[in-house]
């Protein structure tokens, strides 16, 4: 017994690749690095389709890791068709590319394709991790017709970050000026921003092996062990001018709040977000913890806005067979059904 | 009595967790000092400033022997990158006046057939010959967009290519 757990562990560690993203997909829209991706619904029972933006530092696989352990098969699964914007891998050729022309070069106009390949005019966007942030800027400063906003961990607030305090200070207070020297290097390697993340959340890492370790003998717990894993160490590079538009307007200056966020020299207001706005976070989640998430509630012009604290972590709520349920819910309560169509 | 089952793993597990926190909670207080702000901020500007002499200097060398740099080929592929968006954004353009002679082929069905007009009178079938000739010659004209976007994909893929040296530091294996 202990020697097949043993075994199984050691076989697991050893593993080579494993398979990702094996959903239905086709590409719909290429530019540059980036990918519009469409997941057909089994069967369409929703008139907006799902639209799907993430983080701008990490693979956007973690959506769809395998079947039975992807948010996009459950969105899918339940009637809604899902559009999905993934940036790629951005190379020395994209440094001087910033997070104005993420939103307006990308996103925008992925929103616009979609909707165009959709036939339709509006749709639910869903932001995660630091997506959530640009998909909130997105939807203050765009003129397309947004039908919910959904907000999934997505820092807001960066004037409450978690450690650091004293850095943090140091870099308010203009101490630490780093723009030069990532103009320097043109682009942020993954593994500045792996071990970014790391000294954030855990420097020191080996609990998972622990965790592995307990139900090594377990076939599918072994199986969304390897893919969150490679996941977690799977961080792709960041365009050197948006680390620094990132470090200075939305951590140091923290502009979301205090105002004075322009995206292409236009001032960007947040009570233009009237759209019907979902925001959640997780309970156990060091990296974005939910005071940097709520403060969004206040800004925006929604009326029809709700904010909810699940249990789990940053990313445990999008690797599972089901949509967590009170999102179920609330997309089923904010989406038109197409019998209702007219 | 119950019989209690002791799971070693499962103290392991959250005896570990307990350590790994403790570690990192240490780990993150003692990093998070001035000291350490105060070496990081006088060593970042001369690590710059070295970093920006080697590039010179290499700029320099394949200026003299003739070698295209790294800087030479993204800017190379900068140029693929701006005549890529600006085709994306013709192409929208087509898009829209496409959409917008189907409208006006179904207003101008809609206008013969409120004038008891019918589809084959001089008008109307000149009309819609005209628009149909139009919406064939932008299709034709959305297809070259396409295959022009693909040459200048795969154009871009080679630079890129001739750019990513073996061992490229921003990616990860």
């Amino acid at each position: 017994m202990v020697l097949r757990r043993f075994s199984n562990f050691l076989g697991a560690l050893s593993e080579d690749e494993i398979p990702v993203g094996l959903s239905e997909k086709y590409p719909i829209w290429k530019k540059n690095k980036a990918t519009l991706w469409y997941y057909p619904s089994k069967q369409k029972k929703f008139k907006e389709p799902i639209f799907l933006i993430y983080s701008v530092v990490n693979k956007a696989y973690i959506l769809d890791l395998a079947p039975s352990l992807s948010l996009i098969e459950s969105f899918t699964n339940a009637g809604y068709d899902t559009y999905l914007i993934d940036f790629g891998i951005p190379g020395f050729e994209d440094r001087h590319t910033t997070i104005d022309d993420y939103i307006t070069k990308y996103i925008e106009k992925a929103y616009k394709r979609a909707i165009r390949h959709a036939e339709t005019d509006e749709m639910t966007v869903i932001g995660f991790c630091l997506g959530g942030t640009l998909a909130t800027v997105f939807a203050a400063v765009t003129d397309q017709k947004i039908k919910n906003l959904i907000l999934a961990v997505s820092p807001i607030d960066f004037s409450k970050f978690p450690v650091f305090d004293k850095w943090m200070e140091a870099l308010r207070n203009g101490e630490v000026e780093i723009d030069d020297f990532i103009d320097t290097i043109g682009m942020v390697p993954p593994d500045f921003i792996k071990y970014g993340t790391r000294l954030i959340v855990a420097p020191v890492s080996y609990s998972h092996y622990l965790a592995l370790l307990k139900r090594s003998n377990d076939p599918k717990y072994r199986e969304k062990w390897l893919r969150m894993n490679k996941w977690t160490l799977d961080h792709i590079s960041l365009p050197g001018k948006a680390f620094n538009q990132l470090m200075n307007d939305y951590v140091r200056d923290n502009k979301i709040i205090e105002g004075g966020l322009e995206i292409n020299g236009v001032p960007v207001d947040f009570n233009n977000i009237t759209c019907d706005l979902l925001v959640f976070s997780t309970k156990y989640d060091p990296l974005v913890p939910s005071e940097l998430c709520e403060p969004i509630m206040d800004l925006v012009g929604s009326e029809d806005k709700t904010f909810i604290l699940f249990e789990g972590g940053h990313a445990s709520l999008v690797a599972n067979k089901t949509m967590p349920f009170p999102m179920e819910e609330w997309l089923f309560n904010h989406c038109t059904p197409v019998d209702d169509d007219c | 009595m119950g019989q209690v089952t002791l799971d070693v793993y499962d103290l392991l597990k959250r005896g570990g967790s307990f350590l790994q926190f403790q570690i990192n909670n240490m780990i993150q207080n003692q990093l998070n000092n001035y000291s350490l702000i105060d070496v990081a901020k006088s060593q970042t500007n001369t690590l710059t400033k070295k970093i920006k002499k080697v590039q010179q200097y290499t700029e320099q060398t394949a200026a003299v022997l003739n070698f295209p740099t790294k800087t030479d080929l993204s800017n190379a592929t900068q140029l693929i990158l701006q005549s890529e968006e600006k085709i994306d954004n013709i192409d929208e353009q087509i898009f829209q006046m496409a959409k917008m002679l189907h409208e006006m082929k179904e207003l101008v069905e809609k206008i013969a057939l409120s004038h008891h007009d019918t589809a084959d009178s001089p008008i109307s079938a000149s009309l819609s010959e005209e628009i149909a000739k139009q919406e064939e010659e932008i299709a034709t004209l959305q297809q070259e967009m396409l295959h022009v976007k693909q040459k200048m994909a795969e154009q871009k893929e080679q630079l890129i290519l001739t750019e990513t040296p073996s061992v490229d530091p921003y990616k990860v294996n």
